[in-house]
């Protein structure tokens, strides 16, 4: 059996008590442990939706598929470190009245780790062909975002998904994304 | 890392802190599947390399095929009996409810043109076109009571499923009516249980002796018998007992519940029941007669030989209920030596609740009733309903015998005996009889307030079906004969 992966996160602003992050939230925290398939294709359909609604908000992003076994598990295992390791994450909040300071900043990782070669791999392929001068637009995200619904749960093995931060006055600050760490989140054109 | 096929995510890590939320889930069967091809491999080289060394060739061709059909005892894989084949990619199995999908997809739902098994077939004549009228001649008369009627296995004959066009057309194909299907039966069984059912009416039929009615005794029958027996129990007291009928499901071929045989003794009855309500006024105050299938908790444990219609008895919840339909007193009627008198477990929560509420619970095992013969000798002319009703019994009597009969009111006092007894049942047990709450799958094991929605286990009365993942659009049944989904290949197992 052989894999591939297709990751992809965003960084948006972060308005306090606004719908993207209330939902993202809620989605996230209420998430059942042991879904069915069903159940998981409708968690990931709700987060795209919400997302969609949100593309104006995108200031960064990172999206990749890779199909190389070796590199598609070793790729999947550094997304799920960066929730595990919760490197991303503030450790102390940031403050909660962003109005009267600078932006606040969240993020939503999704990553898939699927059977190469199967239906679903397939057309994440196809749905990831764009010319590399198109990468890094706000509208190949939303394309992406738009083609998620390919994504059939029987040909997905793991998955992870995160949302930074979970709480208000947590938010990522401008002075955070520019850390070295946050560099692989690629501006928006 | 099992879990059950509706199921099949598992997660593995969370984080739920202030600065991130998240989690990682593995595909169960996928996971699994990786684990089983790691094992192949692993016994393959194994294999590979003892027959390099020693030259066993045919051995080698012989150890690969047991373990490419999963000889290992891996769950799962197919050849092991009653698994199913892995599911295409692009579907999934789910569990639905049973009565849902055959309302949906038709009586026999995942087993189109399998055969319905019935016990004690007769050679009466019978007209299927009669089954469309069950739903009505079986109905309570009471207004009072037809909140409580479940006409659900009444309706099934001629209904027409709704949405049968949907499906796979293998799934669909061949679909036949249950009226077609039905055929009368007519047991020893039956014909023990209408005597019985007919000499308990006698009794309640005597009060009118001492210008009372049956109503007087204020008492309710609770009749938990096999389906073919309760039926044949209830038309033998339909003349003097209102049946207030609780069968709440559908039959099927592979159904654990054999409502069909229910069904059909419902049939062969019926002209009997349509007699009874055309001679009874809808005002008449009747007792209440509920009616179960004691079956409809029956075992069930395979989902790819047998299809679960059960179901759990829907009466009255509680003792201000009981009352209000003329019962003070409750009288559970069990089959013959049933011995423990433990009520099945669907109705415990019921019965503890009336008890702690006033109402007065009693059981009855039915072989306390019995055939005197003497009886017909001894017994003078017929000259009023309850001698008229012992004479139809067969000369049935409570106790046994015609001198111990009127000692049913003495053991249940809820009415002074028209007529003196000069006996009494050597003995009767159920006339003590107490319910005691207890927790099981199916009650709550107190007395709180209950819910019209009952405790069961879990995927009772449920039934795997496939769908297709991106739309959630049924398929068909998880383990239909004729479903693509079914059709194994024998070396395609792990997804190598």
């Amino acid at each position: 059996m052989k894999h591939s992966v297709f990751a992809f996160e965003i960084c948006a602003k972060f308005e306090p008590g606004g719908r993207l992050h209330t939902e993202l939230r809620k989605l996230v925290t209420e998430a059942e442990a042991n879904p069915s398939l069903q159940a998981k294709w409708r968690f990931y359909k709700r987060a795209i939706d919400e997302l969609q609604v949100a593309v104006p908000l995108f200031e960064r992003g990172c999206w990749d598929y890779f199909d190389n076994d070796a590199r598609a598990r070793a790729d999947y295992d550094q997304w799920v470190a960066g929730m595990v390791t919760e490197e991303g994450a503030r450790q102390q909040p940031s403050g909660d009245d962003p109005y009267r300071g600078s932006a606040r900043y969240l993020t939503w990782t999704m990553a898939f780790l699927m059977i190469e070669g199967s239906h679903t791999d397939l057309a994440v392929r196809r749905l990831c062909d764009f010319p590399d001068s198109r990468l890094w637009h706000r509208d190949t995200f939303q394309k992406i975002l738009w083609g998620l619904g390919v994504l059939n749960f029987a040909s997905i093995k793991s998955d992870v998904s995160y949302l930074i931060p979970r709480d208000v006055g947590w938010g990522l600050t401008v002075e955070d994304l520019a850390q070295p760490k946050f560099q692989y989140l690629r501006p928006l054109l | 890392m099992s879990n059950s096929p509706n199921e099949p995510y598992s997660r593995d890590r969370q984080v739920d802190k202030p600065g991130i939320a998240g989690a990682r889930w593995w595909h169960d069967s996928l996971a699994d599947q990786a684990a089983q091809i790691a094992r192949r491999d692993a016994i393959r080289n194994i294999l590979i390399a003892g027959a390099v060394i020693a030259g066993f060739g045919a051995m080698l061709t012989m150890c690969i095929k047991s373990a490419a059909t999963g000889s290992s005892g891996t769950p799962g894989t197919p050849g092991t009996p009653g698994t199913p084949a892995p599911l295409p990619d692009d579907y999934a199995s789910i569990r639905r409810t049973s009565l849902e999908m055959q309302k949906a997809y038709g009586w026999s739902f995942g087993a189109i043109g399998e055969p319905l098994v019935f016990d004690g077939v007769t050679t009466k004549p019978f007209q299927p076109g009669a089954l469309r009228s069950l739903a009505t001649d079986l109905a309570p008369t009471q207004r009072s009571l037809k909140r409580y009627f479940q006409q659900t296995l009444f309706d099934s004959p001629d209904a027409v499923p709704s949405a049968l066009s949907k499906l796979d057309p293998d799934e669909a194909t061949g679909f036949q009516p249950l009226a077609g299907s039905v055929q009368p039966i007519f047991t020893p069984a039956m014909d023990a249980a209408y005597g019985r059912g007919k000499s308990l009416a006698s009794l309640f039929a005597s009060l009118r002796e001492k210008k009372l009615t049956p109503a007087s005794a204020k008492a309710a029958l609770i009749v938990d018998l096999p389906g073919p027996e309760a039926v044949a129990f209830a038309a033998g007291a339909a003349s003097v007992f209102d049946p207030v009928f609780l069968f709440d499901n559908w039959p099927h071929p592979r159904g654990v519940v054999r409502a069909q045989e229910t069904l059909s003794a419902a049939a062969y009855y019926q002209p009997l029941f349509a007699e009874a309500r055309r001679k009874v006024g809808a005002d008449e105050a009747r007792p209440a007669m509920f009616v179960l299938d004691r079956r409809r908790l029956t075992a069930y444990t395979d989902d790819a030989a047998q299809f679960d219609n059960r179901y759990v008895a829907k009466l009255p919840l509680s003792a201000a209920e009981m009352r209000a339909l003329g019962a003070d007193h409750v009288l559970y009627v069990l089959p013959p030596h049933t011995g423990a008198q433990v009520e099945l477990d669907d109705l415990n929560d019921e019965l503890v609740t009336y008890a702690a509420g006033g109402v007065d619970v009693k059981a009855l095992e039915l072989d306390t009733f019995a055939v005197d013969p003497t009886g017909a000798a001894a017994a003078g002319a017929r000259t009023n309903e309850s001698d008229q009703l012992v004479a139809d019994s067969g000369f049935v009597y409570y106790g046994g015998t015609r001198g111990s009969h009127h000692a049913f009111f003495v053991d249940y006092p809820w009415a002074k005996p028209a007529r003196p007894a000069t006996t009494r049942p050597a003995s009767n047990s159920g006339k003590t009889f107490t319910p005691v709450a207890r927790t099981t799958p199916y009650s709550g094991g107190g007395t709180a307030a209950r819910s019209v929605t009952k405790t069961t286990p879990t995927s009772f009365g449920t039934v795997p079906v496939v769908i297709a993942v991106g739309t959630g659009i049924i398929i068909g049944s998880r383990f239909s004969r004729s479903g693509s989904w079914n059709r194994a290949s024998g070396s395609s197992w792990g997804g190598g």
